[in-house]
């Protein structure tokens, strides 16, 4: 057992978060982290009506009893809109869910104050994915539980300030007085054990929960993960000005391609629509999509259940920490 | 405090590496560091010829009495000394220690394993830290993408490479890249390395011969001000995000030849800088630079470490 502020704050077991994942966060596998002791992650971005969105919720209700969280991204997006974000801020906050992610812009500049304001009077705890100390600060200022320190090695999209977690986690925990949650790079004990000695309260992983058995996706991108290497993702679309880090494949080398040669927006976006990753995830086709996968790749091995890969990080963290204790005299 | 295979091996005190820095490890910088318990390595490549290193380590031998290691550069064109004459040299010396960095050291392992030194090598990937270890190599240091001068081109960091290597290789595992203080020191450890290696943190020492200058802007800088340059000529190195480093950015996006460049990334304009405090170079440092808020000696930084590690450790909570 480890406790943390983030243990304490939502009642669960384990200090361990999903962070958000387009199509595969969804109600089954959110539920599967919940039940094992993690804090489950339900991405609003995949539900385009209010009634979507609260089937999901339902189904998520019905599966766990236990805490989750629900991820806002404001991304530049064709399908969801600024009615789709003031949906599901107000369901959030209607239907009280224990905390939510917020990537992107903050709260209160998608939505508002009072949207922000309706968010805390329901009791729901903010997080703001984090890639700059700045930025952190800003949402502690706006009364936000905590951050998460999302590093240059995470996959999705790292603030181009490419600052890497041994740097970012502690920069962070000497500069707030709210809880840091390290991201990026973390999928085993030892990188839990290490965020925990830098001074956070918890860890965000996502890639690591793709290769899970309870993650729906096609089985082939689950072996994918266990075959390649820390070396084998990229950043890309650092010409659009939003960088994005993804696993190489041929996708990604076209898209790389076209960005050498100063093909803009246009010509990337059928290569980068997030369509393509859904359609990956269900085929299974390694090469069909940019998928967003971190360096953490590296560190993954096997497909565990979602509640023995919780229990091996603890104990393998405790382990590390009594190891290093056990080096003093 | 912290004794691991590394700390015996060596019979340092304490499971830190003051990494080497070209220009700068020179006989009264390593000394301070070795006089504190802490391993740093004479840079041989900065001195002209036989004699000159034969007169430095004379020198460092008369300033401690405590364990030291020489760094052999295999970066190409480093070294005015061909590099089996080095440990020519350090094998009549009776240096205990060789570090070897920039280049497989296959060619020269032979030599080494004649000498019977203790061998650190340096690297910053996974595969060619098997490949050390394969070369019987004694001791492996590993750096993140974060750190200062030379991360690997695949940008892997510290916190995915370090566990990695660690639980690769049988032999002990050095971790560099993010490291600066008590919590990283710790962190380090509890990823897997039995020691780790800190550049950046020491440049701003009172003994480091770097100029007040220099030590001042990299007090200023934050965490985000760093950048890597040398990608489009294969040799990432990380500096101060200053005027020049964006100069040789623009330069390189330009696809100037490699003849025009050089005089930009030339080590003795970095050299001049280093010990004249301009700022019209590049700076070698990683991304601790935002974690570095004061000039410390040498002795005073490392016990301020090892007493932040042990806070650290003593405030881990377990349920």
């Amino acid at each position: 057992m480890i406790r943390t502020k983030i243990t304490e704050m939502f009642g669960v077991k384990h200090p361990i978060i999903c962070g958000a994942m387009m199509w595969l966060a969804e109600p089954n596998l959110c539920a599967a982290i919940s039940n094992a002791g993690g804090l489950g992650n339900l991405t609003a971005q995949m539900y385009e009506s209010e009634k979507l969105f609260r089937e999901a919720l339902d189904q998520v209700r019905q599966k766990t009893d236990k805490p989750f969280l629900v991820n806002v991204t404001s991304l530049p997006s064709g399908r969801i809109t600024s009615e789709h974000y003031a949906m599901y801020f107000r369901v959030c906050a209607q239907e009280k869910v224990p905390g939510m992610e917020i990537s992107g812009m903050p709260v209160e500049k998608i939505t508002g104050e009072e949207g922000l304001a309706m968010l805390k009077e329901a009791g729901v705890r903010l997080f703001q994915k984090c890639g700059a100390v700045r930025h952190a600060l800003h949402a502690q200022k706006m009364g936000y539980a905590g951050v998460y320190a999302a590093g240059f090695e995470e996959g999705g999209h790292p603030l181009s300030d490419d600052v890497c977690t041994m740097v970012l986690t502690p920069r962070m925990v000497e500069s707030l007085s709210i809880p840091v949650v390290s991201a990026g790079g973390i999928s085993n004990g030892r990188n839990l054990a290490a965020a925990l000695v830098l001074g956070a309260e918890g860890v965000m992983m996502a890639t690591r929960f793709v290769a899970t058995q309870e993650c729906r996706v096609h089985k082939n991108i689950k072996q994918e993960l266990v075959r390649r290497q820390e070396h084998h993702t990229t950043l890309i679309t650092k010409s659009l000005g939003l960088q994005g880090r993804a696993l190489k494949n041929a996708t990604v080398a076209q898209i790389l391609e076209v960005e050498a040669r100063g093909g803009g927006l246009q010509e990337l976006m059928p290569l980068i629509t997030g369509l393509r990753g859904r359609q990956a995830w269900e085929t299974g086709d390694v090469e069909a999509a940019a998928m967003y996968f971190g360096q953490s790749t590296g560190l993954i091995h096997d497909i565990p259940t979602c509640a023995e890969l919780l229990e091996r990080m603890v104990e393998e963290a405790a382990q590390r920490i009594d190891l290093v204790r056990g080096l003093t005299h | 405090m912290f004794e691991t295979r590394i700390t015996k091996m060596l019979g340092i005190k304490y499971p830190i590496q003051c990494g080497t820095m070209m220009y700068l490890s020179n006989a009264e910088f390593v000394a301070a560091n070795a006089n504190a318990g802490i391993l740093a390595c004479l840079a041989s490549a900065m001195y002209p010829d036989a004699q000159a290193l034969r007169d430095e380590i004379a020198k460092l031998r008369d300033l401690t009495d405590q364990p030291f290691g020489v760094n052999v550069s295999l970066f190409p064109g480093h070294s005015a000394v061909v590099v089996d004459q080095v440990l020519d040299i350090l094998a009549e010396q009776q240096v205990r220690l060789v570090e070897t960095a920039g280049r497989s050291p296959e060619p020269h392992r032979a030599r080494i394993r004649q000498a019977g030194f203790i061998h650190l090598h340096k690297c910053a990937r996974l595969r060619d830290a098997l490949k050390a270890q394969a070369l019987g190599v004694d001791i492996v240091a590993v750096v993140g993408a974060e750190c200062g001068g030379h991360p690997s081109m695949d940008e892997v960091t510290t916190m995915v490479l370090a566990p990695q290597v660690a639980a690769a290789l049988d032999i002990p595992v050095i971790a560099g890249g993010g490291f600066c203080d008590g919590r990283s020191l710790v962190a380090g450890l509890a990823l897997g390395a039995e020691a780790v290696l800190m550049g950046t943190r020491f440049l701003n020492t009172v003994e480091c011969p770097a100029h007040q200058a220099i030590k001042g802007k990299l007090i200023q800088a934050q965490s985000e001000q760093t950048l890597i340059v040398q990608k489009s000529i294969g040799s990432a190195v990380r500096v101060l995000d200053n005027d020049w480093a964006r100069q040789v950015l623009a330069l390189e996006e330009k696809k100037v030849p490699l003849r025009d460049l050089m005089p930009y990334i030339t080590g003795q304009r970095t050299k001049n800088s280093w010990l004249n405090g301009g700022d019209d170079a590049l700076i070698a440092c990683g991304q601790v630079v935002g974690r570095t808020k004061e000039t410390l000696s040498v002795r005073q930084l490392v016990a301020q470490i090892m007493d932040e590690a042990r806070t650290v450790l003593t405030g881990l909570t377990q349920g």
